[in-house]
């Protein structure tokens, strides 16, 4: 769908949980964009969208697809419904902003991509770290100031979809799909790899030549629970990713090391005061501003004709990568170590 | 006089720590036992390492001791229930227990499933009609396995709030009444026999590795010393200070094993945090008066 000459994005916010919360804060907050309708199958949740000002609130997304006042969705869906909306959003025409991972599998994946450049419309799959702070070390590799990159660490550890203690006295339930690798297509490594991985491939601009993975299931779910990945690129760049959901605390960081410099970022604990002002609203969290950060710029990216980052077939990579990692993976739990 | 051993471990093999617990609070098992029910503190999908969940390995180390002490047929079932945060079942899995009643022949019970019946108490004047699982009546013994840490809601949570968590899920009317004066009608209704704190990881302001075992049958005792080790005074709990009020222990225990001075440095709390409490308690009073809080 082409929006030449629109000055306004109407959008439609389909999945109201976590991550879609951020977007239907940040959609509200937009001066060129307007959030049509949202859908959710929670009558909590669709309370929550009333009650901010959402004028259409939907229990089945396929209503919020067919409403031809919107023209483009953001789909904040758990992974195993990514491809039905996905691919239901596309043949409405509806230009699409999807959260990561971008599906459960290959299959599925190149389903999506397939389905989206056949129908002609756009598609960015959300990526918030890309609209972050991590954005800055792409330039700093770019512009040839840390000389040749020759080791990367990235690192994206912390309570995945359980609640931290320190937030909650008596925290609510999860979702139970997320204990179902059938739903969610894999664990750890899927779900917070894939930030991690995405920027690496996106630095690096480069093929992959080997990959290993080792995985662990400290908390005895079907699926991992925490892991490491070895990454070489065909350029000769190493890259560990290591990710977890066991820790209370959030840890973000990416260390890239050059022939010339070191580059090191991290995602700052939050200090008590801004905590306070983000519980009064006054202050977004470096999170919150990444996913501001991204919805504006899919936004822009649909008023001026632009094809957005990171794309399906960026995703696809992402997914390819992940895909060979659990191929290609050693499995540790508590006691014993196994191979597939 | 109620005794509490303190004991802390030097290595991960519990059993000698509890032992010793036990035989600090001269605890003497009955060997005619032949079945007991161990409830353990599962409240999240939190890592026993957190110091928020009671270490699997701790309650493995219980069973054997208890059947050394009785017969290795006795009958252990393992307890816990559904909350809103979790099914029961799930946590049993994802916590470990479900790997620790494999290897030590132990059953895993869903206190939500089960049969229940009435048992009334009074608490400061007021009837309290429960719903009670079956089980731990026909159980010979029942042994509580809290965590001590501290808690928002209930400024130390321990043994006493760990028998809370069994009647919840029965008796939802419960929560509607003063969450102080719940707890004590849910230690009146289930009394353990014997309560043993793991204390090998202590969730405070922070977490600490302390290897520490507490053992008695005076959950009210227990739950005393735990807030001081915690830094807390017990009278500021509302529901240790009732539950000593309606006699079901004292809060001035006689301690035995390591001296209570050994534990209190790790979690002192300087004026910093007390002042920073208050700020937040009322902080949050405000927020939550003013409706500003996000959605």
């Amino acid at each position: 769908m082409v929006n030449s000459g629109l000055t306004t994005v109407n959008l439609g916010l389909v999945g109201l949980g976590g991550v879609g919360r951020f977007h239907l804060r940040n959609a509200m907050r937009l001066k060129n964009a307007r959030l049509v309708a949202v859908a959710d199958t929670q009558e909590r949740a669709r309370g929550v969208a009333k009650a901010m000002g959402v004028k259409k609130v939907y229990e089945d997304y396929s209503r919020l697809m067919a409403d031809s006042e919107i023209d483009s969705v953001v789909i904040a869906l758990p992974t195993f419904l990514h491809q039905e909306c996905a691919v239901d959003a596309a043949e409405h025409g509806k230009n699409i902003l999807l959260e990561k991972p971008l599906a459960r599998n290959l299959a599925e994946g190149g389903e999506i991509v397939a389905k989206t450049s056949k129908a002609g419309v756009k598609i960015m799959v959300g990526y918030p770290l890309r609209f972050s702070k991590f954005a800055t070390i792409k330039s700093e590799i770019d512009s040839g100031h840390l000389g040749e990159v020759v080791v990367a660490h990235a690192t994206n550890v912390w309570h995945g979809p359980f609640f931290p203690a320190m937030n909650v006295s008596s925290p609510p339930p999860i979702p139970q799909w997320w204990l179902d690798p059938e739903l969610t297509g894999g664990g750890a490594l899927l779900d917070l790899g894939s930030h991690m991985i995405n920027l690496l491939l996106w630095y690096f601009e480069d093929e992959l030549a080997a990959v290993q993975s080792y995985l662990g299931y400290r908390f005895n779910m079907p699926m991992e629970d925490h892991a490491l990945c070895l990454i070489r690129f065909k350029s000769g760049v190493s890259a560990s990713v290591n990710v977890g959901w066991f820790a209370q605390r959030k840890s973000i960081s990416m260390e890239v090391f050059g022939t010339s410099e070191t580059v090191s970022m991290n995602v700052d604990r939050q200090r008590k005061i801004t905590h306070a002002l983000n519980l009064l609203g006054l202050k977004p969290t470096e999170e919150e501003q990444a996913f501001h950060n991204e919805l504006e710029y899919f936004v822009n990216c649909i008023l001026n004709d632009i094809s957005p980052e990171p794309s399906a077939a960026d995703a696809f990579r992402d997914l390819e990568v992940i895909s060979k990692a659990y191929e290609n993976s050693i499995h540790f739990t508590k006691s014993r170590v196994k191979t597939k | 006089m109620s005794l509490v051993s303190l004991v802390s471990s030097i290595n991960s093999d519990f059993q000698e720590t509890i032992q010793e617990s036990l035989r600090l609070i001269q605890f003497d098992m009955h060997s005619n036992i032949k079945s007991v029910v161990i409830k353990p503190d599962l409240c999240y999908y939190w890592d026993h390492t957190t110091g928020l969940t009671t270490n699997p390995h701790v309650v493995g180390d219980v069973i054997d001791l208890l059947r050394s002490s009785t017969s290795q047929s006795l009958d252990v079932l393992i307890v816990g229930s559904d909350t809103q945060a979790a099914p029961c079942e799930v946590l049993f899995k994802f916590l470990g227990y479900s790997r620790v009643a494999t290897k030590k022949n132990a059953r895993l019970v869903n206190l939500s499933k089960t049969d229940c019946h009435e048992i009334e108490v009074n608490v400061a004047g007021t009837p309290y009609e429960l719903l009670v699982p079956s089980v731990l009546d026909t159980a010979d013994f029942f042994v509580t396995v809290p965590k001590m840490k501290l808690s928002s809601e209930f400024v130390v949570s321990c043994a006493l709030k760990n028998s809370l968590d069994i009647i919840q899920a029965q008796n939802r009317a419960i929560n509607s009444s003063p969450i102080d004066a719940a707890i004590v009608a849910a230690n009146k209704a289930l009394k353990p026999d014997l309560c043993l704190v793991d204390g090998t990881w202590v969730r405070g302001k922070q977490t600490k590795k302390l290897g520490l075992i507490m053992a008695s049958i005076d959950p009210v005792a227990v739950d005393s010393l735990a807030a001081k080790i915690l830094g807390i005074n017990p009278q500021r709990a509302a529901h240790i200070a009732l539950a000593h009020k309606e006699g079901l222990g004292t809060i001035t225990p006689k301690v035995v094993g390591d001296s209570l001075a050994h534990y209190t440095p790790f979690f002192r709390r300087t004026t910093k945090d007390k002042v920073w409490d208050l700020i937040s308690k009322m902080g949050l009073a405000t927020v939550r008066k003013l409706g500003i809080a996000k959605q």
